[in-house]
């Protein structure tokens, strides 16, 4: 009998054990409200390029625009650092991220290079503010296929992020994350550009380089969960909180879906 | 002599298993952090967590729950656990796992000891099936990581003293995970190796390949005289006359020291001996 209670006893010691591994943690993910439409603008840029430097400007009075206008709502802005003419400190901290985008799009040649929701943009309108929120407002008023829904979970050492993305009709594409350091400011230039503060560079991609690859069926749902490591500072660099941006993009580059939201820390 | 030379020499393999993927010391100062290069994406087949500040490997257990919370095959994983397990088995567990030491050390405090039925080990399988691979896919968390008490000792309580900030974090789950640290310390104490008998998932991956593995434990059953000086000596209390390969049994080679000479490490290229005599012929 003694034998039997102490035979109960381990397995049942090692059963409340186990449970307790299924206890939910307190720490509660965080949805903040978006302070983006989904409208995304992907700018290649490097610190060695001049007109790059100029773009970045317009790309500012873009966002201030929307700022002071409709319901104080921005596009998403993402800028990417590849290796054109030189590497630079961005591209030589995340490499993968800057190629990946890179390639994705076939950036060769010559920056700056502007992408507005998928769309390669002349540099006749990305060169003038007023000319590229007329494309952003007639973006706006398109409705995309799916929308995304973003939470996340800020630990001492990685951001986890977790959503859903909603069809509203059958569609398949790839699926990325990204990380962006809202402000990356330098004490002094990093090239001949002569910018020294940068504005929602890329940092880092998940799942993979090439993304996720998602088929969601109409009025269906898929969920995702990304953990991304926080990236190390760049030497002589102040930098500033990040954001997270969320996008799926059919084979033909078409933006299906986009989503960002600002961590705060 | 031959006892003492072989446990020297395993203790010093131990003290390896400790230093070697916990050397990244700068973790715990100049604002304390994790260590996040090339080196932790190495899998080492022990127990060992990666959440430690001067942790340079990665857990395979961790990264397993991981893989199964984003429901992804880890071949990586799988792969790893595969060759070191066909190769050596549990060897791992017996000379170089940080844990399994944790619990040699305690074990030597002289206190009453008690025995527990080697019927219900089993359970480790449990907790790899259940706390590794499926609750973590179906609730979508490390389920294991959360109970481990290797976490707590390694990560948890040196997380707590060194970042201020994470203290008002420190609710239930965090007590319950200390709490379940504090029962297997004074368990590790009076019993031989419980955690890795009973609970390890890491062991419970690697003994899968005991009886299979290049290096095996071999009875001279012409020799053993039945004496049962191997299962004295064995940290997991097997009766290595019985099972020389179990699964449980964690290669640390005690009980090559035999009196009679009789246990003895060898290969499967090792040419077969004749055939053992029924114990009931000894008995």
């Amino acid at each position: 009998m003694k034998r039997q209670l102490s035979k109960i006893i381990l397995l049942l010691t090692l059963a409340i054990i186990l449970l307790s591994g299924c206890e939910k943690e307190n720490v509660v993910p965080q949805k903040p409200q978006s302070d983006y439409f989904d409208v995304i603008i992907e700018f290649f840029s490097n610190v060695q390029c001049s007109l790059c430097a100029e773009v970045a400007c317009v790309m500012d009075s873009v966002q201030e625009y929307f700022d002071n206008h409709d319901d104080g709502k921005r596009p998403i802005i993402i800028e990417y650092h590849p290796a054109i003419p030189a590497d630079d400190p961005f591209y030589r901290k995340n490499p993968e991220i800057q190629q990946a985008r890179q390639s994705f799009y076939g950036v060769v040649g010559e920056l700056p290079q502007v992408f507005l929701d998928g769309h390669q943009l002349d540099s006749a309108v990305f060169k003038n503010s007023e000319a590229i929120i007329t494309e952003i407002k007639e973006q706006k008023l398109l409705t995309k296929p799916a929308s995304i829904d973003i939470e996340y979970q800020l630990t001492q050492d990685s951001i986890m992020v977790s959503g859903t993305i909603t069809a509203d009709s059958s569609l398949q594409g790839q699926l990325y994350a990204m990380l962006t350091r809202r402000v990356a400011k330098f004490d002094e230039a990093p090239g001949i550009s002569g910018q020294k503060e940068f504005h929602f560079v890329a940092v880092s991609i998940m799942p993979a380089e090439a993304g996720e690859f998602v088929a969601i069926q109409k009025n269906k749902t898929h969920n995702f969960r990304y953990f991304f490591p926080l990236p190390d500072e760049i030497i002589g660099c102040q930098t500033s909180s990040y954001t997270v941006l969320v996008i799926m993009q059919n084979m033909d580059k078409i933006v299906l879906a986009a989503k960002a939201i600002d961590i705060s820390q | 002599m031959r006892l003492r030379g072989i446990l020297r020499f395993r203790v010093f393999s131990q003290i390896l298993g400790v230093i070697l993927p916990n050397a990244y010391l700068r973790g715990f100062f100049n604002k304390p952090h994790l260590y996040s290069g090339k080196a932790k994406a190495v899998v080492l087949p022990i127990l060992n967590c990666y959440a430690c500040p001067s942790a340079l490997t990665s857990c395979p257990a961790g990264a397993l729950q991981h893989f199964s919370v984003i429901k992804t095959i880890p071949f990586y994983i799988f792969g790893v656990i595969t060759i070191f397990g066909a190769a050596v088995g549990r060897l791992f567990c017996g000379w170089f796992c940080p844990f399994g030491f944790l619990q040699d050390l305690l074990y030597k405090i002289k206190t009453p000891k008690v025995k527990l039925p080697s019927k219900y080990t089993f359970t480790k399988y449990i907790f790899l099936v259940l706390g590794v691979l499926l609750l973590p896919m179906i609730i979508s968390d490390t389920v294991f990581c959360k109970i481990c008490p290797q976490g707590a000792l390694e990560a948890g309580i040196p997380q707590m003293l060194l970042n201020p900030e994470l203290r008002p974090l420190a609710h239930t789950l965090y007590w319950t995970k200390i709490a379940i640290l504090v029962f297997f310390i004074t368990a590790f104490i009076f019993t031989k190796r419980p955690f890795c008998r009973y609970v390890c998932p890491v062991g419970a991956l690697l003994s899968l390949f005991n009886s299979v593995s290049i290096l095996r434990l071999t009875v001279d059953h012409h020799k053993c005289t039945l004496c049962g000086y191997c299962k004295l000596v064995c940290p997991v209390d097997i009766e290595v006359f019985r099972n020389p390969n179990s699964t449980d049994c964690i290669r640390c080679g005690l009980c090559t020291t035999c009196p009679e000479n009789a246990v003895k490490f060898t290969t499967v290229f090792a040419p077969v001996e004749s055939p053992k005599p029924a114990l009931s012929d000894k008995i």
